[in-house]
């Protein structure tokens, strides 16, 4: 993308209203990342707006390359982070990042298909969501949430394709276990034992 | 038994990089021998593939509002500074107030030796550490830190104090030579020049500082 790439030159030379184009380009990716990691649209919407910040800092260091993945991994960044100081102060209990993070949040054009996941089941996979490590969630989340390909998931959390792959699979894995535990609203296909 | 279930394992670690197509031929090839014969990992395959296409229809959300920059965020350096603004400008006043304190007992306790020479290199030591030392050391930093409003206050605050006590206590000293008094005067001009100069280079050395800092990375 040529128009990205003056984008982002003109953002290394202070033009703040260039990387707000850039900010409107990847703002609901960024987002979805972090509400997925946090399950918490408020604590969500903090990462991503840290992280659109601290892409301005730095972007002075940014040198060519995936600026999506740059972004986001800064995104990815700011969640751990995020986690981190939550569960250090104690400020945010567990409790709260269980329940009320629980249903995903209402999207503007939804079908009632959507609408039906996002309720109960939605309020599942969240849950079992959290219940990943962080490392294996965050490869899940990118991969088949986001729809990322295993090369630019690499590049976001800075690991391996050999690791990406394997916190995928155990991930998965782990997902389909947590959602076995509420039968009653999944697709025939996981009723299987 | 041990062995059977190992190699089901062994398969089952695949399954998550055979949906994606991720398999080198060679493995992928064995993995469908496997799977010919496998129920268990069939129904294994097939669960893991319900997963995935549940979460791939997950739905993205809007953005609750725009995440755009109104305004250029503060330098790095910013939230450093404003943390330690407060017990900075404390060691301003003090650093202020013990300039003025040894200034003015130098200047009362040497008598009449006190001529042209000595205020100048006072002012040479009162000027040397803000503007050459600032960008060194951290300590060095600091003290260039406070703003000079705050750095006047301990200067406007004590100097009429010190003013009472000089007089009276050179009243008690029998010294009425013009030589003295004009010393004297000018040892006062000179750590007022000092006082004056060490708060006029506080804010440029810090502005000038804080410019550095600014372009660095988090
Ligand atoms: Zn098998």
């Amino acid at each position: 993308m040529d128009d990205e790439h003056q984008l982002i030159d003109r953002s290394q030379h202070g033009d703040l209203a260039a990387f707000n184009k850039l900010v409107d380009r990847y703002q609901t990716q960024a987002y979805n990342l972090a509400l997925r990691m946090l399950g918490d649209e408020a604590l969500a919407a903090d990462a991503a707006q840290e992280s659109f910040i601290s892409a301005y800092r730095a972007i002075k260091g940014f040198r060519g390359g995936n600026f999506r993945s740059w972004i986001l991994r800064i995104t990815a960044n700011s969640t751990r982070d995020l986690l981190r100081a939550a569960k250090s102060r104690r400020a945010l209990s567990l409790e709260a990042l269980e329940t009320d993070s629980g249903a995903l949040p209402h999207s503007s054009e939804e079908s009632p298909e959507e609408q039906v996941l996002r309720s109960e089941l939605g309020s599942e996979i969240q849950r079992c969501l959290e219940a990943l490590h962080h490392d294996q969630r965050l490869a899940l989340v990118l991969i088949d949430i986001q729809g990322f390909s295993y090369e630019e998931a690499a590049r976001i959390t800075g690991a391996s394709l050999g690791t990406v792959k394997s916190r995928l699979s155990r991930a998965r894995h782990q997902m389909r276990d947590g959602l076995r535990a509420v039968p009653e609203l999944l697709p025939d296909k996981f009723r299987l034992e | 038994m041990w062995l059977f279930k190992n190699r089901h394992g062994h398969w089952q670690q695949r399954l998550s990089a055979y949906l994606d197509a991720q398999l080198e031929p060679l493995e992928r090839r064995k993995l469908e021998q496997h799977l010919a014969s496998c129920t268990s990992c069939q129904e294994e395959l097939e669960s893991l593939r319900a997963t995935v296409a549940l979460l791939q229809r997950v739905p993205q959300v809007a953005v609750p509002r725009s995440f755009r920059l109104i305004e250029e965020p503060m330098p790095v350096g910013a939230p450093w500074t404003v943390r330690y603004m407060v017990p900075l400008r404390y060691a301003a006043a003090a650093a202020g107030l013990l300039f003025l304190v040894v200034a003015v007992g130098d200047l009362m306790t040497s008598d009449g030796g006190l001529t042209g020479p000595v205020p100048p290199s006072q002012e040479q030591d009162a000027v040397s550490p803000s503007p050459a030392a600032a960008p060194v050391t951290e300590a060095a930093s600091q003290e260039i830190e406070a703003p000079s409003a705050l750095s006047a206050v301990p200067e406007e605050e004590v100097l009429p104090e010190a003013a009472r006590v000089a007089p009276s206590k050179a009243a008690t000293e029998p010294e009425g030579d013009e030589r003295t008094l004009l010393s004297r005067t000018l040892g006062w001009l000179a750590a007022a020049l000092g006082v004056l100069f060490v708060a006029l280079a506080v804010p440029v050395s810090l502005q000038w500082w804080l410019k550095r800092r600014a372009p660095l990375e988090p």
